[in-house]
């Protein structure tokens, strides 16, 4: 077939198609007509409750990030995520909002949500609605974080300057979590050293370092005595630790301290370490001043130190700076430390922060029990502990109270030598740094 | 002899086919470029939706930003209507900060081819207590219809993200 018959036969099919008088082509249009509307109008309710779903998972997103971000406790987990919730999905918007749920799971915020979309076209088919759900799960940030580090300065550890190498040690930990010699606002440390007794500074009269106020003063001052280190007859800071079982506990109002005074010897404060707490601070040079004076001299009452840390992390008096204990944003470590076995040395002439031996008669293993109240009651607030043992001198269980003590065993370091002890405080500082944001 | 050609002509058959064509066609077209406008239309105010949210999220991650920060970013929400022109694209950033009044106080606003939208800002009053704050970012495009147009004006999609700091109250403008 050429061309031109070709030409010739589509002429002839026009031709016919226009003089067609069947009237074909209405009938069968009007029977499409339902099909091809019905499918338009499900493609434009189709799109339409994606969008639904679009706006709703967005609201969801923006709502759970913001409670994220913002919220300090539960309860401002709801009300935030109500809050951002409603303001990206205004009840005027296309599709009805409904069960909205949010689940707090550890660290993450579940939220989800429902949303209904009236149709348009539908409708004509028999599908009056159309449901849309959306889902979203963020994962709470840790912005906060405040350690305390309650090291032993006891007397043993300026065998083989152990107590250079804890400085070194110090100094490392401080560098990695600050660094460029800058902290953070968001990240604070304090430092308890502690040997036989806890020494609490000038802060115990209400007093920071340079004379200025500091808070109200905690420590019974019955002798009318000052604060002074360079006078033997001045108080230096030590304090007797709190009848039991206030000895393993934070605070309650009125408590206060008594002054460290050593009756079997000429000078008050003798077997009272210089070494005093530093608050939690931001001050990079604060930090590392006190790590530089740390000094070694004393028994080993470690519950004690541990005792302080808990009292330096908690937002309640004697010391304020920590965050409050429902504030999620904000993780508290305490990291322990010690060289030697809790020794409380015993005798007629004995003192230590417990007062005279002969009144309590305490036992090394009564000790051990304080601490392990004290990690025990540490632990039910919250706080993560890692524990450190220094040196191949100690015992067995020793050891174990330690490993008890620490928030898991993945917290308990055993360092027999010095190197092991900067690594330690090195992977414990590192381990720190990744569960903070860094601005 | 007129009436009789005229009720001839009247019951004349032929061609009915072409003329049923001719007069439904219009009908069709007129169905298929409403679903093509109105599917348009739907996708345009969905990807408004995601522009504004794209904006909001990314400024909220930021504790200040500056100029450059911001251009990115604008140029990251407008990529949100790919393949669609974005001529009509207009954005409106406002950060702002509860005073002590729980009053909305702008820290800074960028706001470009589009009015001020002063009353997503009004909206927040009271929301949160002072010194928190609030990323406000809307968004409008006007969507021209390639066949409506005829029939009706440009559609405008405006749509408003909210969207808190994410690692400060505030995001304060750092240029």
């Amino acid at each position: 077939m050429n061309i031109l018959e070709e030409c010739t036969n589509l002429k002839q099919i026009l031709k016919s198609f226009i003089r067609e008088n069947a009237a074909a082509t209405a009938v069968a249009f009007a029977m499409i007509v339902p099909v091809v509307v019905g499918s338009a109008g499900m493609a434009v309710d189709m799109s339409m409750a994606y969008m639904v779903q679009k706006r709703l998972s967005h609201a969801l997103d923006a709502a759970a990030l913001a409670a994220a971000a913002a919220a300090k406790t539960d309860d401002d987990v709801y009300a935030k995520v109500n809050q951002f919730f409603y303001q990206n999905y205004p009840s005027q918007k296309i599709g009805a909002t409904y069960d909205l749920n949010i689940q707090i799971v550890g660290e993450d915020i579940l939220v989800s949500a429902k949303a209904d979309y009236d149709t348009s076209f539908s409708r004509l088919l028999g599908v009056d609605q159309m449901t849309v759900a959306a889902n979203t799960r963020v994962t709470r940030e840790i912005l906060g974080l405040e350690v305390a580090l309650v090291v032993d300065v006891t007397g043993s550890m300026s065998t083989n300057n152990n107590i250079g190498t804890l400085k070194t040690a110090s100094r490392a930990f401080l560098d990695t979590l600050c660094k460029d010699e800058y902290c953070s606002s968001l990240v604070k440390i304090g430092i308890v050293p502690f040997s036989a007794a806890v020494n609490v500074g000038p802060y115990g009269l209400g007093k920071n370092p340079d004379g200025t106020t500091y808070d109200t003063a905690f420590v019974n001052n019955s002798y009318g005595t000052s604060f002074d280190q360079s006078k033997s007859t001045k108080w230096w800071g030590c304090v007797l630790a709190r009848t039991t079982p206030q000895d393993t506990e934070n605070y309650e109002t009125g408590w206060k301290w008594d002054m460290y005074r050593n009756p079997y010897n000429s000078n008050k404060n003798s077997g009272c370490n210089k070494s005093y707490i530093l608050p939690l601070t931001s001050s990079y040079w604060d930090i590392s001043n006190k790590i530089d004076t740390l000094y070694a001299s004393g028994n080993t009452l470690s519950n004690l130190g541990m005792v302080w840390g808990y009292r330096v992390l908690s937002p309640e008096a004697p010391f304020r700076e920590g965050a409050s204990w429902s504030d999620k944003k904000v993780r508290k470590v305490a990291l322990l430390m010690t060289d030697g076995d809790n020794n409380i040395g015993g005798g007629s002439s004995s003192y230590s922060g417990y007062g005279p031996w002969t009144t309590l008669r305490l036992t090394d293993h009564d000790l051990d029990e304080k601490l392990a109240q004290t990690c025990e009651n540490m632990k039910e607030e919250g706080i993560t502990i890692y524990t450190v043992t220094f040196t191949s001198g100690i015992n067995n269980s020793t050891k174990d109270y330690f490993r008890n003590c620490a928030s898991n065993p993945g917290n308990y370091y055993d360092a027999p030598e010095q190197a092991d002890l900067i690594n330690a405080f090195i992977a414990i500082s590192r381990e720190l740094s990744n569960i903070h944001i860094k601005e | 002899m007129m009436k009789t050609l005229f009720h001839n002509w009247i019951r004349n058959e032929d061609g009915v086919a072409v003329l049923e064509a001719a007069m439904l066609f219009p009908v069709m077209l007129v169905l298929l470029m409403g679903v093509f406008d109105l599917g348009n239309g739907i996708t345009l105010s969905a990807k408004t939706i995601t522009s504004s949210q794209i904006a909001a999220d990314l400024v909220s991650r930021n504790r200040s930003i500056d100029p450059t920060e911001l251009n990115d970013l604008i140029e990251g929400a407008k990529l949100a209507f790919e393949p669609y022109g974005t001529s009509s694209f207009g954005i409106d950033i406002v950060s702002i900060r509860f005073d002590e009044d729980q009053n909305p106080e702008v820290l800074w606003r960028e706001t470009r081819n589009m009015p001020q939208n002063d009353a997503a800002v009004a909206s927040v009053a009271g929301l949160a207590p002072e010194g928190e704050g609030i990323i406000i970012v809307t968004v409008q495009y006007g969507y021209e219809p390639m066949f409506s147009k005829y029939f009706t004006d440009d559609i405008d999609f405006s749509e408003v993200a909210f969207a808190r700091g994410r690692r400060s109250p505030t995001v304060t403008w750092g240029g």
